[in-house]
């Protein structure tokens, strides 16, 4: 079995790495305190393709893998979180446009997306319909020549910042998950306003908003995928983009988490020595990096089967829960080591331990990743 | 003049963010990088960058040069995806413990060997050397017009001459030179990009060349730890024995702390 990163991926993730420390981590604390939206750090990445990874070349992307995408996030998550869900919740709607757009559509909006400039939202959630993303209750009309959309949609990463929508919407209410289906929809659409923008506890510079939707017409040939078959599509898309939008988030939080750690257990000094000495510290950092080192794993061979075209949702599901935990788990740790100065905001594990809650939440709960995992496992029950 | 030739010297060290993990081995007197990632030197990046931008107004052909263990390939690698035409590794054992004078030599052979080339640009100094040394050896050995601490370059592609603005402690002097010259740049020279996504993808189908001392036809005498005069003398750790104190309190009173603790070790006269 080999297991190592080809060139390539070595200086994606290199290159991301140098974007992180010298863009993203100088602006980190800032942005979370003030809850700015880092739109100039999403045009550097735009300028030198990092939000156009993994993506065929032929739609503006830089070829690439899989596992660039989950390289990418994570070294940005380890400077700043939520610099990294703006930019893989990006990636996750151009995902879905890639996985199932007609060519025209690739052409029309995988380009802006990649290389323009212009931010990507995905939105299923609504107040009714989070964990059961079937109770979509948005309607979908059909007319001559447009579906006319009416409803609400909560929770929309990205939404006052988007330039182009997916979003999810019943289109036969009577077949449940097989009456739902998925549009493209461009920002300024009449019919298409953003509500109230949440006030989160983590990832704090990324935009998280509702969705008004009042008669909103989207031509016919913005259906995206097939007609009723808008759940699966989604789902589909979703086992993909939580490899990176949350497992690979996850890691890159807990790696920067750890080495903070060490760092500091090895400088403070109590009782005459370094904290580092107390094997009771040890064992935290032992176990830490353990964890760690399992949810890499599990990501990128999550990832590397993306790539390989074999089935990936049920790995993917665990590396989403795995990867989520740890980052639960490490930066709580890395406090607890940090002792007093970990609690404050002068430090920045504070906000890695708001950001890494968001992990276990979006792109399935951990609950529902064991749900997909243990379906899998178990199989039909008679 | 034809197409504009330029040469780019660019040295791998391992990445200062993590001197905290380098050594030095007591008996080679070697660096020992331990797990420090190996990087561009930061310099060298600088110089890449003003190359890069004279290949995008002049259609310069950029080589870049490099004397590095093999394993240093990422480094080439990623030179190669900024926008370099070709690599030149000049890689030998024979190359290893190699100073300033030696490296210079190494480099100049190679240069020589591989063609003919309008500017040499490369960083002033590496950032795990600093001695500023190996440009103004290397201009020395090719016998072309050498400049330190240069902070801009610019070429006059008809006539093939240079505008140079080299620093000194206090002042700028600006020349004009016909090419072909060297220039060790400074930060000012250029603002450094990051590869584009897209060119890693390709950049392993450029051409990388490795040649070996016999191929550049070197003098054994003269290269690595032989034809190194520099020797490392002792070898010294920093001791820190800084102790932080935190104090807390009135303002008033932290003053006085810190006024009687001042006098106490004779920082201030007694009062
Ligand atoms: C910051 C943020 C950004 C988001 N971004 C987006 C976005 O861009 N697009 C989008 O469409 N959505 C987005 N979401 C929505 C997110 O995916 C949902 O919040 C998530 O799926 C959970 O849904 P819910 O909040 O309604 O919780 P609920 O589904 O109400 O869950 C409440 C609790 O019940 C548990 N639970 C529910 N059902 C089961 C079950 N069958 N078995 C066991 N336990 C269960 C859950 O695990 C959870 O612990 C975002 C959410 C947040 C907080």
């Amino acid at each position: 079995m080999e297991y190592r990163l080809s060139p390539q991926q070595e200086m994606v993730r290199d290159t991301a790495r140098k974007f992180a420390r010298e863009v993203c981590e100088p602006i980190a604390a800032e942005i979370d305190k003030s809850h700015r939206f880092p739109r100039e750090t999403f045009d550097k990445m735009t300028e030198c393709g990092i939000t156009a990874v993994g993506f065929p070349v032929a739609y503006g992307g830089t070829g690439l893998d899989k596992l660039a995408q989950v390289l990418v996030t994570e070294e940005i998550a380890r400077k700043c979180a939520a610099t990294a869900a703006i930019f893989s919740i990006h990636q996750g709607t151009a995902w879905t446009i890639h996985l199932f757009g007609t060519e025209d559509q690739k052409q029309k909006y995988l380009r802006p997306l990649l290389t323009g400039g212009v931010i990507g939202a995905f939105s299923l959630t609504e107040p009714n319909a989070g964990s059961d993303a079937s109770n979509v209750q948005t309607i979908a009309v059909e007319e001559e020549d447009c579906y006319v959309l009416n409803g609400t949609k909560c929770f929309c990463s990205n939404g006052g910042q988007a330039g182009i929508f997916v979003i999810l919407a019943m289109t036969n209410p009577e077949l449940k998950t097989r009456g739902i289906s998925a549009f493209i929809v461009e920002k300024g659409t009449p019919g298409l306003s953003i509500g109230k923008t949440e006030d989160k506890m983590g990832i704090c510079a990324s935009d998280t908003s509702e969705l008004i939707i009042k008669d909103l017409r989207v031509p016919k040939e913005n259906l995206l995928g097939k007609l009723n078959r808008g759940f699966n599509h989604a789902l589909a898309s979703i086992d993909g983009s939580r490899i990176t939008v949350a497992a690979a988030q996850a890691l890159g939080i807990a790696e920067e988490a750890l080495d903070l750690s060490v760092q500091y257990v090895k400088d403070r000094v109590q009782f005459g020595k370094p904290i580092a000495v107390q094997q009771g510290l040890q064992w935290y950092i032992a176990d830490m990096k353990t964890r760690i080192e399992a949810a890499r794993s599990l990501t990128y061979r999550a990832a590397a089967l993306v790539d390989q075209g074999e089935p990936y949702a049920t790995l993917g599901a665990m590396a989403k829960y795995f990867a989520s935990e740890t980052a639960v788990y490490v930066t709580n740790r890395a406090i607890q080591l940090h002792g007093g100065y970990g609690f404050m905001r002068d430090y920045p594990l504070e906000r890695m331990y708001r950001d890494a809650k968001i992990t276990e939440i979006y792109e399935g709960t951990s609950e529902i990743q064991k749900l997909v995992i243990s379906r899998e496992v178990i199989g039909k029950i008679q | 003049m034809n197409i504009p030739r330029i040469a780019v010297c660019v040295k791998p060290v391992p990445d200062p963010a993590y001197y905290d993990k380098i050594t030095v081995d007591r008996t080679t007197k070697r660096l020992q990088r331990g797990q420090a990632p190996t990087i561009m030197n930061e310099l060298d990046r600088y110089a890449l960058e003003k190359a890069l931008q004279l290949k995008e107004t002049l259609q310069a052909e950029i080589t870049v040069f490099s004397m590095a263990p093999s394993n240093s390939r990422l480094v080439l690698l990623e030179a190669l995806a900024l926008g370099s035409d070709k690599v030149v590794l000049l890689n030998d054992i024979d190359f290893a413990g190699a100073d300033t004078l030696a490296t210079a030599y190494t480099l100049a052979r190679g240069i020589t060997h591989t063609g003919t080339f309008d500017i040499v640009l490369m960083g002033s100094e590496s950032s795990d050397g600093g001695t500023e040394q190996v440009a103004a050896q290397l201009g020395e050995m090719l016998g072309i017009p050498r400049f330190t601490h240069v902070t801009s370059v610019s070429l006059d592609s008809q006539s093939g001459r240079f505008d140079i603005t080299a620093k000194h402690d206090t002042g700028v002097n600006r020349y004009r030179v016909q090419g072909p010259v060297l220039c060790g740049v400074t930060r000012e020279i250029a603002t450094p990009r990051l590869p584009h996504l897209r060119n890693i993808r390709h950049c392993i189908e450029k051409p990388l060349i490795t040649l070996d001392s016999k191929a550049i036809e070197a003098d054994p005498q003269r290269i690595g730890d032989k034809g190194s005069p520099t020797k490392a003398g002792a070898i010294y750790n920093r001791e820190s024995t800084r102790q932080g104190i935190m104090l807390q309190g009135t303002p008033d009173g932290i003053t006085d702390r810190i006024l009687t603790e001042m006098r106490r070790l004779g920082v201030l006269c007694q009062a």
